[in-house]
């Protein structure tokens, strides 16, 4: 019983890590975005505009 | 500023909004290496369609799609009494969906990413986090042109008391008021869950006999805002389709235009004459609503000239709109918001 227990926690621990690693490798949205430099260097100022600041 | 955009990694693996991918709210090719593939068919704000918040937020999606900040129903409520059966039509169609809608906020708007106001947003709150409240960096956008600079002083008056005491925006307008209690209202005014001065301050708990007397003998004839609003608020002028408007500080009071009795301070709003002309509408009852509504100047505060001295309304008559200080070329209705104080009998 003991060993059952055991063996379902590491797999749980495995499903787990494989998951977050593929997410990790997959995800082009999440590689880019959270890297500051890249970020940084991809980064467009708006240009701004005249007039509008907000309603309320 | 990129930081905008940048997303905090540490919250992929602890927050449940993560648990799927990306393109499960916002599209796009997540696979794609190259930017542009990346991004082609991405969705900037994926909970402009509520349903993609519904699953896991049922109640609040069912409630907030009629909730104002969504419909934006109080903008066509607050013009359309101007115009004609046909010209409402016009309007609904060239002008309200187009451009008034356009202004309704998603449900990140408040809770992912600040709104974005002439091109420029505060990006996400804190790297995509799904963030409860941010006042400063959400209604401080959306509002910013009125409301937030006063209440915080950048306008350049006295930051309102409640803020100086560390209250923000939900301190008063409670979570009810933006997702909305199921009713579709047309107006703000409609709603129950208002705030209301009398709320936290009610009669009968002043300090002194001089406070307690004035609030007695102003009651049901005031608002709070008359005496305690703390000088010139920002009044929008002259607004056109699609050019926006000017603006310029005053402090006026007269009557609500709204019930024709009680003194409240006025806000001049900025639709004229031919403000919606290039869309073909040339108002054909524009005499029918007033130039001013009645505002509540998020600027407020405890003593002010009016609470110290009787003469500064009975005698002075200081800030009272008269037909001299109406709007040229204004709506007729503009002419039953003047009121003269009574002198003080002794």
């Amino acid at each position: 019983m003991k060993k059952v227990v055991l063996l379902s926690f590491a797999l749980i621990i495995l499903i787990y890590g494989v998951a977050f690693a593929v997410a990790d490798k997959d995800s082009g949205c999440v590689g880019c975005h959270t890297d500051e430099a890249l970020m940084k260097s991809l980064f467009v100022p708006p240009k701004i505009g005249g007039g509008e600041e907000g309603e309320g | 500023m990129y930081k905008g955009l940048l997303i905090d990694k540490g919250i992929i693996g602890s927050d449940p909004h993560f648990s799927d991918s990306c393109s499960l709210c916002h599209k796009g090719n997540e696979k794609a290496q190259d930017r542009k593939v990346a991004h082609k068919g991405m969705i900037k704000r994926p909970s402009d369609n509520l349903q993609i918040c519904a699953p896991c937020h049922e109640d609040i999606a069912k409630t907030y799609k009629n909730a104002l900040h969504y419909t934006t129903a109080g903008q066509r409520h607050g013009v359309m009494a101007r115009f004609s059966q046909e010209e409402l039509k016009t309007f609904d169609a060239k002008v309200f969906e187009k451009s008034c809608r356009s202004c309704h906020a998603s449900c990140g708007d408040c809770h992912v990413k600040g709104p974005v106001i002439s091109g420029i947003s505060t990006g996400l709150l804190k790297g995509h986090r799904f963030v409860k409240r941010d006042e400063g960096k959400t209604c401080a956008l959306c509002h910013g042109g009125r409301v937030y600079p006063e209440f915080t002083g950048e306008y350049g008056g006295t930051p309102d008391v409640h803020y100086q005491k560390g209250m923000v925006c939900m301190d008063c307008h409670k979570k009810a008021e933006f997702h909305g209690d199921g009713n579709l209202y047309v107006s703000r005014h409609e709603r129950k869950n208002k705030p209301a001065c009398i709320n936290c301050h009610p009669a009968g708990q002043e300090k002194s006999e001089k406070a307690k007397s004035a609030h007695t003998t102003h009651t049901d004839k005031m608002s709070c805002a008359s005496c305690h609003a703390s000088g010139q608020y920002r009044n929008c002028y002259d607004c056109h389709a699609g050019k926006g408007a000017t603006s310029k500080p005053g402090f006026i009071l007269g009557l609500n235009p709204r019930d024709k009795k009680t003194i409240t301070t006025l806000r001049v709003v900025p639709t004229v004459r031919d403000t919606f002309l290039s869309a073909g509408i040339k108002m054909d009852n524009f005499d029918v609503l007033p130039n001013y509504w009645d505002t509540v100047p998020h600027n407020i505060k405890k003593r002010t000239e009016r609470t110290r001295s009787c003469d500064v309304c009975h005698v002075d008559k200081e800030g009272f709109l008269t037909k001299e200080q109406l709007i040229k070329g204004g709506a007729k209705a503009n002419e039953g918001l003047i009121y003269t104080p009574k002198q003080i009998k002794n």
